[in-house]
């Protein structure tokens, strides 16, 4: 399909000087491989410098680009105009988050849950490194797939239960503390499963699937949490040591 | 958090749902039949045993008098239907539960789904005949 | 205020595993006992209208009542569990008192059901 031209609808919000959101259309020419982000950057550029976005890597990596558009959240660098097959395009920012200004949004709420399941490794003592993990064990198969998460957030704006509830440790979290706790090595892994096993943890995740839909890592959250669940009831067993 | 930025954004709160997928749409639909069936549940329950403090002429006439409504006929249609819905997508959601099916969950949807239809049409074919 | 065991809480660790469990445990069963519920009222039920008679004639052989027994039962935990469920999802802060209303009124549901059961028994 070739454009000449898109129709942008952009949300805008400051909430200190603004009292409502307000949408802002923008026209804007359409150039070869664009992607959202070049449409927002040429509306920053050429239309209204007071426009308010985050990026830096443009390529997809740093995660910071999330944004919800035409019904999804997408990350703006990695999605290209031309996929989304219609020249009407309305851009908000990330659901789920407090809005800081414009499509930029507060990303603490996030990483507070990030924080919760301490989302880094914690090595047994007795372990010397490097411990040997035989690649045809198939142990780590499923990890390392789960390993791609770049926080970008995309997850938890989409899924319903972050949305209706506002303690729920989201997608990502989950996603996180289950390659850790799937990880042999790891130490506290008993102490992070209580941790996703509060009811606050993968009991609100009812298998929808939206994280899944939007991840542009292409994660599938809902499987690890689904194996997170496994692991808690195993634990009440005293299967899961 | 601050407050009114949370407040803002909470307004566009049903954004955070992807309506354009399957997986949404099974979710709600089991919950809204879901809980379509817990009342029933309830007032089945209720009515059963209330028409039978007083023995079996009251609950024949009980049972007589809500089977012959021809509203109610027709209700129980729909409440077929959820019980076939939420039976079905039930038995998908304890697919994933016991780890099958995370890379096929359009496919099986569809296929409870279909199944389902022909379950719910045979249904309605044998009560209005 | 009632004052429940931790188990029984929403923070105890135990429930929500263990309800979780039971949930789908009382789904997989509930397909078959319901399966059974609804095929019998199609089966005995040969008259337009299901009669007493013919309720009873179901009830007089005990595989029938063990069968409305454990659909009564986990009929309701399944339905009572999943409401609590939408609530958490929903947010909901007074976690206590919500699960003691949901048990008094499973438990009365309950013992209205049995009454029935044994009306058609006796
Ligand atoms: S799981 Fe996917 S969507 Fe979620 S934060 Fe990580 S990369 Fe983004
Ligand atoms: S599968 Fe679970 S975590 Fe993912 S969007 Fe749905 S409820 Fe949220
Ligand atoms: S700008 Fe880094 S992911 Fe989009």
């Amino acid at each position: 399909m070739s454009l000449q031209e898109i129709n942008v609808k952009i949300f805008r919000y400051d909430p200190e000087a603004d009292v409502e959101p307000r949408f802002d259309s923008f026209t804007v020419p359409v150039i070869k491989n664009m992607a959202i982000l070049d449409v927002v950057m040429y509306v920053q550029n050429y239309v209204d410098k007071t426009l308010a976005f985050r990026c830096s890597c443009r390529i997809g990596m740093c995660g910071s680009c999330a944004m919800y558009i035409n019904g999804r959240p997408r990350l703006a660098c990695r999605t290209q105009v031309s996929s989304l097959g219609t020249p009407d395009i309305t851009i908000m920012p990330l659901p789920n988050l407090p809005i800081i200004r414009d499509l930029a949004t507060d990303m603490e709420p996030f990483f507070e849950k990030w924080k919760k399941i301490k989302p880094f490794y914690v090595g047994k003592s007795e372990l010397k490194d490097p411990v040997a993990i035989r690649p045809d064990s198939g142990e780590r198969e499923f990890i390392d797939q789960m390993l791609d998460c770049i926080t970008c957030g995309c997850c938890y704006g989409a899924c319903s239960m972050v949305a209706t509830n506002e303690e729920y440790l989201g997608p990502a979290a989950l996603n996180r503390a289950y390659t850790l706790i799937a990880d042999k090595r790891d130490a506290i892994r008993v102490e992070r499963l209580k941790a996703v096993g509060r009811s606050y943890g993968v009991w609100r995740c009812h298998d929808q699937f939206n994280c899944a839909e939007v991840c542009p890592k292409k994660l599938v959250p809902t499987k690890s949490i689904q194996q997170l669940k496994k692991r808690c009831v195993l634990q009440k067993f005293g299967v899961f040591k | 958090m601050p407050s009114r930025e949370m407040v803002a954004s909470q307004r566009y709160k049903t954004n955070s749902q992807v309506w354009n997928a399957v997986g949404m749409w099974a979710w709600m639909l089991h919950r809204a039949t879901g809980i379509g069936l817990v009342l029933y549940l309830i007032l089945h329950a209720t009515l059963i045993s209330t028409s039978l403090i007083s023995g079996a002429q009251s609950f024949n006439a009980t049972l007589t008098m809500l089977m012959t409504n021809p509203v109610l006929h027709y209700m129980e249609l729909l409440l077929v239907g959820a019980v076939i819905y939420h039976g079905l997508n039930g038995v998908r959601l304890l697919l994933f539960d016991i780890g099958i099916g995370f890379s096929k969950q359009k496919e099986i949807f569809w296929a409870a789904m279909v199944l389902g239809a022909i379950m719910w049409i045979s249904v309605v074919v044998v009560k209005l005949s | 205020m009632l004052n429940f065991p931790r188990i029984l809480t929403g923070e105890g660790v135990l429930l929500n595993a263990m309800t979780w469990l039971l949930q789908r445990i009382s789904a997989a069963l509930l397909l078959v006992v319901l399966g059974i519920h609804i095929w019998a009222l199609y089966v005995f039920n040969t008259s337009e209208v299901i009669s007493f008679s013919e309720a009873r004639a179901r009830l007089s052989s005990a595989p029938y009542v063990l069968l409305y027994v454990l659909l009564l039962f986990f009929g309701l935990f399944h339905a009572f569990n999943g409401v609590y469920t939408v609530m958490v999802d929903m947010g909901l802060k007074t976690r206590k008192t919500t699960i003691g209303i949901l048990i008094i009124l499973g438990t009365a549901l309950f013992g209205i059901g049995v009454y029935s059961i044994i009306q058609f028994i006796m």
